[in-house]
């Protein structure tokens, strides 16, 4: 007796658009009453070219119609999960790029010639830079004023 | 009647970071409001030469973790705003600051957006669930605030919110049940970290300031952008004006 229920949740593999690979999810009732989970994947044709009774059984069961849905609807959710997760990661990194900014400004203050520059208009510059280099490139430039090596000129 | 004073209230107290942080938080305020007094309230060992260049008034405070609240209990402009040290300012909205009381006598930013959730600690605790079973718990954030010290009342709430979060950070007060003990159930002890929680307590249970009329500005997000949020999410309508460093790892940073 078939001691196992093939979940609904079956569909064609990526990058095999004719309906010849599927998966799907066997779950089994086992002796102890707990129930285990298999994961499957059918080709349609076995070696000798007759057809896969793995792959005729769930396709009997669900049916080609039910399996392309499924198919669409977790290919829209993969590529959904895959655009959060990159939005997820440049956010992060854009997080760590602004605090680092700021600690960066506050090392800046700390050099006593930028601390004790009143050269407001490149402590502004200094201030709204949006990137190390930029923030860097000011700084130099705030300590070569104050060492004499730029001119205001 | 004389025009109302106008200023901001920086509190930099315990750590160099925060000294170095609210020095660069002026002088990015006046980067955009230049007219802008600014009172500065540090620990007199941080002060140096930076500060007083920058700051149109200065106040000596001690170590306490909380010296922000003494701060801003003690500011010397009638319309006052307070911002936390570890934020810097991006926008010439910061100038209209002032216009935004909006018929209120305090105005914070808020935390009753579930979207931003995600940015905070601690929220909820039965003690302020609501009387139809909702969950409840902080609505405001202290991150910034917007008051008018010409009100009486308003000076009262912010010594009594510096002297109970005194308190209660020493673990002398917390609310109590009827057996006298601490009523750990319905306010966690976890939550005794949080000024947050003395604000809550003021402004909710306290008799005395049933009448203060307390908001949350409009579009408040900009007004206190932490770090963490997440853009694409756009908790605020208009450009940032005050943005958050609070998580920064640079507060772990040694400074000269």
């Amino acid at each position: 007796m078939q001691n196992y229920e093939i979940l609904d949740n079956a569909f064609w593999e990526d990058g095999v658009d004719d309906r010849s690979v599927l998966k799907c999810i066997r779950m089994y009732n086992q002796p102890d009453g707990k129930r285990r989970k298999e994961v499957l994947q059918f080709s349609k044709l076995l070696p000798d070219r007759s057809l896969c009774p793995g792959y005729k059984e769930v396709v009997a069961k669900l049916g080609n119609e039910k399996i392309d849905q499924n198919t669409k609807e977790r290919r829209e959710r993969k590529q959904q999960e895959a655009n959060q997760g990159r939005i997820k990661k440049e956010q992060a990194q854009k997080t760590q790029q602004l605090e680092k900014l700021f600690h960066m400004k506050l090392q800046a203050l700390e050099i006593p010639e930028i601390a004790n520059s009143e050269d407001k208009k490149l402590r502004t510059k200094l201030r709204r830079s949006q990137n190390e280099v930029e923030m860097n490139a000011y700084a130099a430039l705030i300590i070569g004023r104050e060492l004499g090596i730029f001119s205001n000129e | 009647m004389s025009e109302p004073t106008k200023g901001f209230v920086i509190v930099a107290s315990t750590k160099k970071f925060f000294y170095l942080s609210a020095i660069n938080l002026i002088e990015s305020i006046k980067d955009y409001y230049p007219e802008a007094k600014c009172c500065l309230v540090t620990e007199e060992h941080f002060l140096d030469d930076r500060g007083r260049r920058v700051a149109d008034d200065i106040l000596f405070c001690d170590n306490h973790t909380r010296a922000k609240l003494w701060g801003m209990a003690r500011s010397p402009y009638d319309l006052t705003f307070y911002i936390d040290a570890d934020t810097e300012c991006e926008h010439e909205d910061i100038a209209t600051i002032f216009d935004k009381f909006d018929g209120h006598d305090v105005m914070f930013t808020g935390l009753v957006d579930k979207a931003r959730h995600y940015c905070y600690a601690e929220v909820f605790f039965d003690g302020a669930r609501k009387p139809d079973g909702t969950p409840g718990g902080f609505e405001l954030c202290g991150g910034v605030c917007l008051y008018d010290m010409r009100n009486p009342l308003v000076q009262e709430f912010m010594h009594d919110w510096y002297d109970l979060t005194v308190e209660q950070y020493a673990r002398r007060w917390w609310p109590t049940k009827e057996d006298g003990t601490e009523d750990l159930e319905n306010y966690p002890a976890s939550f005794k970290r949080w000024d947050q929680f003395s604000l809550w307590w003021l402004t909710n249970r306290e008799p005395k300031y049933k009448d203060l009329k307390v908001g949350i500005l409009d579009d408040d997000a900009r007004w206190n952008y932490y770090s963490k949020y997440k853009d694409h999410l756009k908790h605020n309508r208009e450009p940032v004006v005050i943005r958050h460093f609070s998580s920064a790892g640079a507060k772990k940073e040694t400074y000269r």
